[in-house]
Formats: C-alpha cells, structure tokens, sequence
C-alpha cells in the first residue's frame, strides 16, 4: 500500500511606477505638536481620471500641481491651503472621484 | 503462556489508510481458543517496507556544494546522512530507507561546512517541523 | 587483498621506498570556503597498530590512498573515496577498534583584511578596542571583538554586485573616488532624482548635495582593498542612487515613493532607507507592500529620537510598518551597548549595529557663513516697513540679534496691516549648495504671516522674482524658547549676489502679537570632492551596516528570496544583552553568523511501497 503526502509553499509578482521630479516645498518649524507635513501638499487617490477629478474638486483652492505617483494616488499642491479636514469633508462627497486624501508628510535623517 | 498484548496505532491524516483516527488491536496467545473472546481481529506481523523521503531543496549554496547536506532523523532510527554528491554536482533531496511496520517522525536538518562564529564543526539549521507518517502492516 | 593497493598504501605510510613526494596523487584541494577537506579525514590510529593494519583498515572502507603526516607518523591522512562524506567517514573508522579517533582535515585561513589605508578605523568590522581618532561620540574606544564579524565573513565573499542596492536618500556623489567603480550603470548618473532642488531645476542628476547618502553608500560598498580609504560591508558593489531628499536633508512622502517605484522598476534587490518620520502615512505603507510583492528587502532605520518606537505615542516610520519584507535597524556603540540616541522597539525594531563613530565617504567639504550672532553687531541688512511703529519694523543693530517688533520683545506687539521685511546679500560662490538655518521665536496670529525668501539675482526677496523657503502662520511659541527651522536648502541661490529675507506681514484687523526674533543664522554650504570621509553617528549608519550583510548574504545565495536574506540578517546575528527585550531578535548584525546561517527545510513528503 502506498501513501503519499505532499506540504507545499508559494510565490511572488511585480509592479513599476514611473518617476518625475519636482520643485522643494517650504519647510516649518521644529518642532510641532502634530507631525510634520507640507503646507498646501497632499497625496491624493483617485480611481479614474484622476488628474481632472482632482483639479475640478479642488479648483478653489487653486491647484498649482497633479503629478502621478502610480497606484491611482496623485501628488497635489494647493496654492490656498485649507487643511486636510476640508479636502477630506470634499473627497467624502465626490461619489468615488476622490476616494483618499493624506499629507504629504515630511521625513529627514535619521 | 503469552499475555495479552495492545498495540496502539495512530495515523495522521493519510487517506489512504482508510482508517479511523484512532484505533487498537489486541493479541491473542497461541494454540487454541481459550484466550480472547472480544472478537478483536489479531494483530498481522509486523513487515518491512520501503520507505522514500523527499523534501524541498534548501536554497543555501553552502548546503548545495561539497561539504553540505542533509541529516534525516526518524524516530527510533540512526540518523541518515543525505550529503552532497560530487559526481553528480548535486545534494539529493531524497532518501529510501526501509521500515517496519509502525508510526514514525521525521524532521530533516541542513547542515554545511561552512562555520558560524565559535564554531568548528560546520553550521547546521533548525530542525524542520516534524512530519508523522506511518508504515501499514 | 590486492597486492598493489597495499603496496601503494605502505608507500604511502613510508614503509616502501617513495620516488615522489608525499601529496603525490593526492588531489589538489579545491578552491573553497568550507571549514575542512571535503576528500580526506586524519586518523589516529591506536599504538601498536602495524602498518599493514592500517592499510587494511583504510581498504576496508575504501579509502583512495593514504600517508602518514610528516613529523607526525601517528596522524594518517586518508584520502576518501568519491562517493563518502566526510562526516560517514569519520563514523566508520571512529568505530573500528584499531582507531583512536577520526576527524576531519580542517582548513585554516588568514582572515581577510582588506588593505584600505583607514581600515583599522572601521570598528563594525573588525573591533579590536582601537581608538576612533576622528569619532565624537562617547566611548571611541570599545570591546574587541564586538563587531559584526567582517574579516571571516570576507573570507566567504566580498562581492555584492549581483545585487543592486538602491541608496534612498540625499544621492549619492557617484565620482567619488571610492564610490566611483561600485556604482549601478544602468544609466550615466548611476540613478535619479526626485528632490529636484538643484540650481537647474527640475533635474535627473542624483548627486548628492547633503553628503548624508554619500556616507552611507560607502558603508554599503566603498571599494574594498584598494590600498585606499575604507572598505565596504560590500568591496565590490552596485550601488544605485535614489535622490530623494534634499540639501537640507529633508524628504517626501511623494518623492519617496516615486524613489521607491524607480528603484524596484530597475532592478534593484535591497534598499536602504535611513530615514523617517513621525505620522502614520499610508502611502508609503503600501508602497512597502509593493515593494514585497516584488520580493525586494527594505533595510530602514529606528530612528534617532532615544525613544521606544512601540510606545504608540512615538511611533516612527517607516520603521514601524509591519510588512515582513522590512528590516529596522537599531545603533550600537563600540562596546554593543544600546546607543542611547538611538530609538528600539521589541515589536519594530529588528536588530542592532554599529551606528557610532562610524568612518566612510562623504559628498565634500563643508563651510558656514554666520550672521547675527547675539552681542555682535551686524551689518548690511536692509529694512523696510509700510507702518511707522516706535521702534517696530525690523532694524538690525548693534545687539546682533533681528526681531520685528524691535523693541521690548515680549512686550510691544507688531503692528496690524504691515509689510515689513529685512534682507541681506551673501555670497554662495564655488560651492555646489547651501542651507539656511537660524534660531527664532515666532508668536504671530492666524493670518499674519512669517516668510523666509531668496532671490539669486539680488535685492529685495520679496518682489517679484524672489523663491519661498519658508512659512508660517497662526504660531504663538513664546518669547522664552528658541525653535530652529531645522535647515531650508537655499541652493538655488548660489551665486555673488543671493539675497536672504525675512518678512513679517499682519491682516488690517489682525489682533497682533509679540512677533519674531532671530539669532544665529547659518548658512552651511557644501563643496563637492572626490575623496572626502566623514565620521558620523546615528541609526542612519546602522542600517547600511545591515544593507551590506543583507547584500553579502544575498549575493553568496543567489537562490535566496527576500525571506531567506531577512531571516540570516536577522537570525544570524550574535545574541547581545543590550538588545535582549529592545529589539525583536536581541541580537546585533553579524556577517559570518548571516552567510553561515541555514533555513530549516521544508516540504517533507513520503512514499510507503
């Protein structure tokens, strides 16, 4: 009589995303009681069309730059800053357009 | 006289045996038919089997060049040395041994010439995890 | 028994007239890293036990040939047979009743040392309580033999450049001297850059203004033994150069990520990250993600804070993600102790290394220009205002110090609906960048503003033309406590004739505040050269530590998934009590411990016939 029993394991994938480089954002001052982001700069995710969906929901802030970081997530200035709060409450009513908004947050040295 | 004997076999899920999780048999004592009575089925004698082992190959060259290996440790068994082989370029993943009837644990160990800090006799891994298996009557 | 092999096995014992030496037909060794002779075993035999009955062992188990040591007649060396392991030979003949003992013919090496003039500063590689003649931080002179083991493991491999490690951080300056011939050629400027602050803008080039990624590159892979500099964890390498952060050494989540992509689109296995930050960021998170799924390793840093990173209220990242393709990396100083700069954590940090006094390459040479230093007066500022205010405004005097409300600071309050600004030319010239720092006190209202600009074609920053290094609104510190801007990169400003400002403006309604004051302005400039070193301290140098045993480990088994490599880094390492319940594993980076490691196996099955 023969019995055979096997145990297994798995494996793995790839992505890639494409780079482009852009001008420095004014710094603040250390140290803060929240941490530390970049005034009127936000990573944002948008499905679809992301670019025009995020120019028409924040156009009265004046966005100044939409650049893709892949993912479906956007890096976005604003030359009117009203806080992550706001475009947040915006994002929450666009039925999807925008479906994330976070700092863009700052990292140094360690 | 020969006193009664109870062998416990327990298998693991190997669907093939067919077998209830766990069960025992009793043996009855030779010449006539005074012992018994439970109805038991007797216990067969135990026979010698064919036993190949495999597992996947480690990926450290150091395993995979002269002076690496394998040892295969079987529970109640000397260990089996699986080392590399220069003909063939090789350290086999594999080894057949003969077993008699019963349960067996296996763990399998990588070993390699090449020292870790206060050692002189080489390097060898962590025991891999137990695997159960049983030879059938 | 056959009559030649005996003859030939007695000649071998020097009990026969020998025409050749005594290894002849003996195989010659291979070039090897085992620890002993895979092909012949010394046996001693036990008194009294003839010649002849030593042959007749040695045919017994089929031994090749055979001869007595040299000087040594007791000790035979045994050449084995192809098919017979060392270690079966050694249980055969070790079991014969003629045999004292049985063991293998180990081999003994010079460890490595590489000939680079400064090596014997390099502690992390070989400790041997040597004094850091350029180091800074207490003690600079440690334990022998707490190090992470370098020379042995060198003796097993030394060359990394099968796989690409992406440096993520300020560039690297990829003509460095030492750096130069371990770059990644995957293009002309060996990488790219996100940071785009260089002079010309919007750029590609990866050199590194800061020297921070400099440093740590050389730990990686600084050319090994060539009679130069230092050695690299690595002495050849592929050192690729990501340019995420800038002069300042300050980073993005954006550009950190497209850092990221970059580097896993073009081929990159390991990647050091010696940096960090305080927010739980979700971007980079699953940026780290993709980075497993294409099976690549992150070495990152715990951070410099002293703190625990599992607090909950002091959580660094991306130290603190959680994926399993990530190494975090804690510092220790010359004697293994926990340096106390250095943050730990047993859930997120993973080991320690040495991250103290630490010598590699750097980027250049730096220089400072200071001003307004308190009680020295300074000069050649010039102030404007759109409101008379009794000593308001800003007016740089003889006490060193700029403050608008000039004067009683703490006092008087900066007027409602001005514009007053004060700037000063300096001179950036032959350096490659510069960067800004001063100390301040800033107390101003939500919609009054505090700006730091620049204009690299003179006069007023503030008129057209003029680059914003920095705001602020709605900051009421206080009039007691100095804050730093911890460093605004102002390179693009380099020239004869930039121009530095400062500018405080208030709403028509503003309800006012004590305003701003300034002292002790920095600007910290940087000239690149090919062979600069620094010593420096911090997580920052024990993570490239632990990229450079990562990338040994890696490189030494080509067959290796990220898991294999993080699991010899991490559990590979030498146990160290400083450690034991503030990281992890408890144990500090050691390269022979990591190339000597092996991974349990897996995937038993059995066949029953």
């Amino acid at each position: 009589m023969a019995a055979l029993l096997m145990l297994a394991a798995a494996a793995c994938s790839q992505s890639a995303a494409p780079p482009v480089a852009v001008k420095p954002q004014p710094r603040m001052l250390q140290p803060r009681p929240l941490p530390n982001t970049a005034p009127g700069s936000y990573i944002v995710k948008a499905p679809a069309d992301g670019d025009k969906s995020i120019r028409r929901l924040f156009s009265e802030y004046g966005v100044t730059l939409v650049r893709p970081l892949g993912n479906e997530q956007f890096e976005v200035r604003l030359s009117q800053d009203p806080g992550l709060e706001a475009l947040q409450r915006l994002a929450a009513g666009s039925r999807g357009a925008v479906t994330a908004v976070q700092p863009n947050y700052i990292y140094t040295f360690h | 006289m020969h006193s009664l004997r109870t062998i416990t076999i327990r298998t693991t899920a190997i669907a093939s045996l067919g077998a209830a999780a766990i069960f025992s048999l009793s043996l009855a004592g030779c010449g006539g038919g005074s012992g018994g009575g439970s109805g038991a089925a007797p216990i067969p004698p135990p026979t010698s089997h064919s036993v190949t082992l495999s597992w996947a190959p480690n990926r450290e060259t150091e395993v995979n060049k002269a002076g690496g290996g394998y040892t295969v440790a079987i529970s109640g068994q000397p260990p089996l040395d699986v080392p590399y082989v220069a003909a063939s370029g090789i350290t086999p993943t594999t080894v057949t041994t003969t077993l008699m009837s019963g349960n067996y644990l296996v763990t399998v160990t990588a070993y390699s010439a090449l020292n870790a800090p206060g050692s002189t006799t080489g390097s060898k891994s962590a025991p891999s995890a137990a695997f159960s298996f049983s030879v059938p009557y | 028994m056959n009559r030649a092999f005996l003859a030939s096995l007695l000649a071998g014992l020097g009990l026969l007239p020998v025409q050749t030496s005594t290894f002849a037909g003996l195989p010659v060794l291979p070039q090897s890293t085992a620890q002993y002779s895979p092909n012949r075993i010394l046996v001693k035999f036990k008194p009294g036990v003839s010649g002849p009955a030593r042959a007749l062992v040695a045919q017994t188990y089929g031994a090749q040939a055979m001869t007595a040591l040299a000087y040594q007649p007791d000790i035979t060396v045994v050449v084995l047979p192809p098919a017979q392991a060392v270690a079966e030979a050694i249980r055969a003949y070790s079991g014969h009743p003629s045999v004292a003992y049985a063991q293998p013919d180990y081999i003994y090496h010079i460890e490595a040392i590489p000939n680079d003039t400064d090596y014997a500063q390099q502690w992390a590689a070989n400790n041997t309580g040597q004094t850091i003649t350029t180091g800074t931080w207490t003690p600079t002179a440690g334990t022998a033999g707490d190090d992470m083991s370098l020379e042995s493991a060198w003796n097993a491999q030394t060359d990394c450049s099968a796989v690409t490690v992406a440096v993520v951080d300020s560039g690297i300056n990829y003509n460095a001297t030492e750096l130069a011939g371990n770059m990644w050629a995957g293009n002309a400027r060996h990488g790219q850059n996100f940071a785009a602050d260089a002079p010309t803008g919007v750029g590609s080039d990866p050199m590194d203004l800061n020297g921070h990624g400099t440093h740590v590159a050389g730990i990686i892979g600084a050319i090994g033994n060539n009679g130069a500099g230092v050695a690299g964890v690595c002495w050849k390498a592929s050192l690729m150069a990501v340019r995420v952060m800038d002069a300042s050494g300050a980073g993005l989540t954006s550009t950190i990520v497209s850092g990221i992509g970059y580097a896993v689109a073009n081929g990159a296995k390991i990647i050091n990250m010696s940096l960090g930050g305080n927010g739980y960021d979700p971007t980079f998170d699953n940026a780290i993600s993709s980075l497993q799924t294409s099976g690549v390793l992150a070495v990152v840093a715990a951070g410099n804070s002293g703190w625990n990173n599992d607090s909950g209220a002091t959580p660094t990242y991306p130290c603190n993600f959680t994926q399993s393709n990530l190494i975090c990396v804690a510092a220790l100083d010359q004697n293994f102790a926990h340096a106390s700069f250095s943050n730990y954590g047993a859930t997120s940090v993973d080991v320690g290394a040495p991250g103290t006094n630490i010598l590699s390459t750097y980027a250049g040479a730096h220089a400072t220009i200071t001003d307004l230093a308190p009680g020295v007066a300074s000069t050649g500022w010039t102030a404007t205002s759109t409101t008379a205010q009794t000593g308001g405004g800003w007016l740089p005097g003889t006490t060193g110090v700029l403050s608008d409300p000039t004067a009683g600071w703490g006092t008087a309050l900066y007027n409602a609906g001005t514009d007053d600004r004060v700037y000063k030319a300096f001179s950036l010239t032959g350096v490659n960048a510069a960067v800004l720092d001063a100390r301040v006190m800033v107390n101003i209202n939500s919609g009054d503003y505090l700006n730091v600009n620049y204009n690299s074609l003179g006069g007023d920053p503030f008129a057209s033309g003029g680059i914003n290094a920095f705001g602020a609104t709605g900051l009421n510190l206080g009039t007691t406590t100095w804050y730093a801007f911890g460093g605004l990169d102002i390179t693009p400003c380099i020239g004869t004739t930039c121009t530095v400002g400062f500018q405080l403006t208030s709403a028509a309604a503003s309800t006012r505040s004590y305003g701003v004051q300034l002292e002790n302005l920095t600007i910290t400039t940087l000239t690149l050269n090919n062979t600069g070193f620094a010593t420096l301290d911090g997580t920052s140098m024990a993570t490239p530590e632990t990229t450079g045993v990562a990338a040994l480990v890696w490189a030494h088994n080509p067959q290796y998934t990220y898991t294999d490599v993080a699991n010899a880094v991490k559990l590979g390492g030498r146990p160290v009590t400083a450690l034991s319940g503030i990281t992890a594993t408890g144990n500090a980076v050691n390269g022979m411990g990591s190339l000597a490691y092996i991974n349990a196996p897996t995937g038993i099955s059995v066949i029953v016939r």
